[in-house]
């Protein structure tokens, strides 16, 4: 970092803009930034006054100057901008005083709250720091979503070279509205190496004190805070803390080593002015803290400070049905594996999609960014292709790992600085050009190797984790001692994190999960780290619970009761003898449907099952469903039971080396603009349920993949739901592409707000008034005569 | 604002919206019920914002005074008819619920069904529970029911300036995407007349709404003011 306006002992800010225009009779609900143009002698004077104040910093008044704010502006992103920044230095003409370009929240919800892509937040940003080149530093503002923000730190950072400024908003609780954390937001942005961090807005000095405290302990950024004037009264929103009162809770912050002071909403020059008395005679308090081994996402925060479970669950390599998923795009089986994993207690998901024939670096960017909008565990990206690794980063919400380099110079030199760059850590494999020494000494050397290739990177130690690699005790039996051996010299003597894939131990051998615990106790005696493992094997999770209870790690064996207390009641009730899987589904009973067709699949072909069991009782279900006889939960219950049968069946038919036949390819979508899928997804599962093949392209989604997933599958129904009135046109307009195209496929609608009539108004071909319905229209388009 | 807590969830409201059509919720839901809904009110987090303004009647539009924003049509015109003041008002159970719901489509989808049905009605009886507050603060006003944004033919188009001028999106987190559907999905936005003289209309009906009648409470023969 060249030097900055930071060096400097205290930095002053300015206070509010907003305030001091509506007292000046700015109209609400009028574009603040547009008085840059305006009316420039009035802004440049709110700004003198503040320079004249004492402040070191002010932000010109470009706080709303996206592109989405001013879409009804009559003036340009660029246009304001620029404007806005000349106001401001006019004002610090003859001063020290430097502009900030200030950035706000772009005010549209980023994915996966909201529909706004996370390139196209990066590209309002980017128009911003290109039009504001002219400002001494970036200042980000009032954010509150983490994901923003990282888009805004690259989109800076990679079309500039000016010193940036990051405050976010937190509630009372201690989070922001999108969930996340101060520790997160800390980690992920001090590894993202901007300047200086903190926090604005939100509450006044005194309640920010606390959340001030705990930032602290997770940065040795300079910290920023820039509380409003206290809390607003609810009926005349004036707030309570006049200036004197607000230095007076500032000047505690000092001890907590903020170094930069400013006022947000309802401050004004008299605060700046009083802050500055406050300081004159302080002296900088060091926050000297050391920042533990972690990753993160914005709602949660994994230290490396205790054995940590790496799930190795998503991964193509000898998973049939997750070869498939990955070749048909199936996103929800991923995302179902995840969620799996989490909820076994996994600490950290490792992401490989790496399978011949896919794009894997699309396919990475998906599987994220889906992963991170269920699941709050942070991800370690698995591949060794570094564009892949970069992608799967770029879109990462938090800080991540990488997984992985070895020893060799060239995947150091390709794959360090794109962790750096992305702020991650990264696993480093005891292996070079030579492959895996067989002495515990050179592995240890590659470890050392490793380390100081990712310090001169300006990889910090923290976040250097290495793998010693666990070679398969039947084959190399003398082996296994020397990958523990190396192991623990990593971690004693260079003082890193160790992970180990531990699965590999036991292959040839029979009984292979006996193999693997007690290997995985061994490596945890020996300091094992992160442990990648299958965390739904409940042996496996017992090892690393039992561990640390006997490590003195799980104090009073705290997490180990309550993960085993309640084990004997939750035991699954033993099934009724005399249930059919005909009961089961009529019932929506989904693990004795399942059961039942694991029993069945013993004497009975799996055609049988399904044509003679299964699609009769589902029949039977959508019957009484047109009939009243039974309602949506019910229908939704039978056809749950049935999906639970048929993934038996499919699992039974894949260990055979079959694949079950297909009815028919339907392409399903929720129309661009549309957020809500529930209809989509019954429609897709009873869909399912009756043989079909069913590419679901999600919500949200554009005319054009619609077109081209049609194309791509040579699918001959395409279904479309919309559930608002104001997305009718999406459906419209995704219609007409699609006979633009001239497609040799029918298209059916549905959703709340549509009509028989209006469907065929906009060129359906069929409108389905529920999911049964949807069935018997795929069943008259598909059927084969 | 963040004083107002979610309880108990109306069991009639919920069977409604699973579409239940006598009401008549069966044992195996009503113990689904039990078991899920402290989960949905645990995410549940109802924040609100609110401001009330002096009603300014201009040619074709209505205008809160001292503001930018146009509301336009007859039907709002008709809701805020005698009406001194009006309250804008906007309330959402935050983005945590949408993370639930997301994670129930793709895990169960039967449990997908019914906590969509429950994060309508905690929706409902959070705004419910503001209206009542809101007439206790202006306590010397009658007050019209909630007009929602897009009610009628007042546009849905004036989503996100409304939503700016109550700085929604600073103050409780709520914006609009491209399409004037609210994020996070489960939040209301309406206007509340407030007029010294007695209201003639207490309650909503179809006219009001942008579905006229084509929803899918008259889909089966009901109303949803009922």
């Amino acid at each position: 970092m060249n030097s900055t306006i930071f060096d400097k002992k205290f930095v002053i800010l300015d206070g509010a803009m907003g305030t001091m225009l509506i007292n000046r009779g700015m109209k609400l609900g009028s574009i603040p930034e547009e008085l840059s143009i305006d009316n420039p002698d009035m802004i440049i004077d709110i700004h003198k006054q503040y320079v004249n104040a004492g402040s070191d910093v002010i932000y010109a008044n470009t706080f709303g100057a996206n592109r989405y704010k001013l879409s009804k502006s009559k003036y340009s992103v660029k246009e304001v901008i620029s404007a806005a920044i000349a106001n401001a230095k006019k004002a610090c003409e003859g001063t020290d005083t430097k502009v900030a370009l200030d950035l706000g929240p772009i005010g549209k919800m980023m994915e996966p709250i909201g529909d706004m892509k996370f390139e196209e937040a990066y590209d309002i940003y980017k128009e911003q720091v290109l039009a504001g080149s002219a400002a001494d530093l970036i200042v980000l503002e009032t954010q509150t979503d983490l994901y923003e923000v990282k888009a805004a730190v690259l989109a800076c950072k990679e079309n500039s070279n000016l010193p940036i400024m990051v405050t976010m908003t937190f509630e009372e609780n201690q989070r922001t509205f999108t969930g996340c954390t101060i520790e997160s937001m800390a980690v992920t942005l001090s590894a993202l190496c901007v300047d200086a961090i903190g926090i604005n807005c939100s509450l006044g000095p005194k309640e920010l004190y606390s959340l001030v405290e705990k930032l602290r302990k997770w940065t040795t950024l300079p910290i920023v805070v820039k509380p409003n004037a206290g809390l607003p009264d609810p009926v005349t929103n004036n707030y309570n803390t006049t200036p004197e009162e607000f230095a007076e809770e500032m000047k505690k912050m000092i001890s907590l080593g903020v170094k930069v002071f400013g006022g947000c909403c309802g401050t004004n020059p008299d605060y700046v002015k009083a802050l500055k008395t406050m300081l004159a005679d302080k002296k900088p308090f060091e926050n000297e803290v050391s920042i533990p081994s972690c990753v993160c996402t914005p709602a949660k925060m994994v230290c490396i400070d205790r054995p940590r479970v790496i799930g190795e669950r998503i991964n193509p390599t000898g998973k049939k049905l997750f070869k498939e998923a990955l070749q048909k795009h199936d996103i929800n089986y991923i995302l179902n594996r995840a969620i799996e994993q989490a909820e076994a207690g996994a600490d950290i998901l490792d992401v490989n999609v790496g399978l011949p024939g896919i794009d894997e670096e699309q396919m990475m960017i998906d599987v994220v960014k889906s992963i991170q909008s269920v699941v709050d565990l942070p991800l370690q990206i698995d591949s060794t292709i570094p564009k892949v690794i970069e992608a799967g980063l770029r879109i990462y919400n938090g800080k991540a790992i990488v997984n992985s380099v070895n020893g060799e110079d060239e995947v150091l030199d390709n794959i360090l600085p794109i962790v750096k760059k992305y702020g991650a850590a990264v696993v480093g494999l005891t292996l070079d050009k030579d492959g895996i020494p067989k002495t515990a000494e050179k592995r240890f050397e590659i470890a050392n190797k490793i380390l100081h290739k990712a310090l001169e990177y300006g990889i910090p130690k923290e976040d250097v984790y290495i793998d010693c690699l666990t070679l398969t005790a039947s084959a190399e039996q003398e082996g296994v001692m020397n990958t523990l051996e190396a192991l623990n010299r990593v971690k004693k003597e260079l003082g890193l994190k160790t992970v180990l894939g531990v699965s590999n131990i036991s292959f040839g051998l029979p009984n292979r999960e006996l193999v693997n615990q007690n290997f995985l106790t061994m490596a945890l005696a020996y300091g094992l780290d992160l442990p990648i493992i299958n965390p739904n094997v409940a042996a496996m999770m017992g090892a690393v619970r039992t561990y640390k209870v006997l490590a003195n790690i799980d104090k009073s064996a705290v997490e180990y009761i309550e993960a085993y207390a309640n084990a004997e009641k939750t035991e699954k009730p033993v099934m009724a003898a005399d249930i059919t899987l005909e009961y089961a589904i009529a019932k929506g009973l989904k693990d004795e449907a399942g059961r039942i067709t694991v029993k069945m699949l013993e004497t009975m072909e799996p055609m049988d099952i399904i044509n003679e069991h299964l699609i009769k009782a589902l029949d039977e279900a959508g019957t009484k469903f047109e009939q009243g006889k039974i309602f949506l939960p019910q229908l939704i219950s039978s056809a749950g039971a049935a999906t639970k049968a048929f993934d038996e069946i499919k699992k039974n038919m894949a260990s055979g080396g079959e694949t079950s036949k297909s009815n028919g390819t339907i392409v399903i979508a929720t129309v661009k603009g549309d957020v809500h899928d529930i209809g989509k997804n019954i429609v897709k599962v009873l869909l399912e349920n009756y043989g079909y093949d069913v590419i679901d392209l999600g919500k949200d989604v554009d005319y054009q993949a619609v077109v081209d997933a049609v194309k791509k599958y040579d699918a001959k129904l395409v279904g479309l739901s919309a559930l608002m009135t104001t997305t009718l046109v999406s459906m419209e307009n995704t219609i007409k592409l699609i006979k633009e195209n001239n497609l040799d496929c029918k298209i059916m609608v549905g959703g709340a707000v549509l009509t028989p009539d209006y469907a065929l108004e906009i060129g359906a071909d069929y409108y389905s008034k529920d999911a049964k319905e949807a069935v018997d229209i795929a069943k008259k388009v598909l059927t084969k005569i | 604002m963040n004083d107002i807590k979610i309880d108990k969830l109306n069991r009639d409201e919920i069977a409604r919206y699973l579409e239940y059509k006598n009401s008549m919720l069966d044992e195996a839901m009503l113990e689904l019920l039990c078991k899920e809904e402290e989960k949905l009110l645990k995410a549940c987090s109802f924040r609100y914002v609110y401001r009330c303004f002096d009603v300014l009647r201009q040619d074709d539009a209505i205008i809160p005074q001292g503001t930018q924003l146009k509301l336009q049509g007859e039907s709002i015109t008709t809701h805020l008819k005698g009406c001194d003041k009006m309250l804008l008002v906007a309330g959402t159970i935050s983005a945590e619920v949408d993370k639930l719901l997301r994670v129930m489509n793709i895990t169960d989808l039967l449990k997908a069904l019914v906590y969509d049905a429950m994060a309508n009605v905690a929706i409902e009886q959070g705004m419910e529970k503001l209206s009542d507050k809101l007439k206790s603060i202006y306590g010397e006003y009658n007050h019209t029911f909630r007009f929602g944004i897009g009610y009628g033919d007042l546009s849905i188009d004036i989503q996100k300036d409304f939503l700016q001028l109550l700085n929604a999106p600073k103050l409780i987190g709520l914006t609009v995407n491209d399409s004037n559907m609210m994020l996070p999905t489960k939040s209301i936005t309406a206007i509340i007349g407030l007029s010294k003289n007695e209201l003639t209309k207490k309650n909503i009906d179809c006219n009001d709404c942008n579905l006229q009648g084509n929803c899918r409470f008259r889909k089966r023969g009901e109303r949803c003011n009922e």
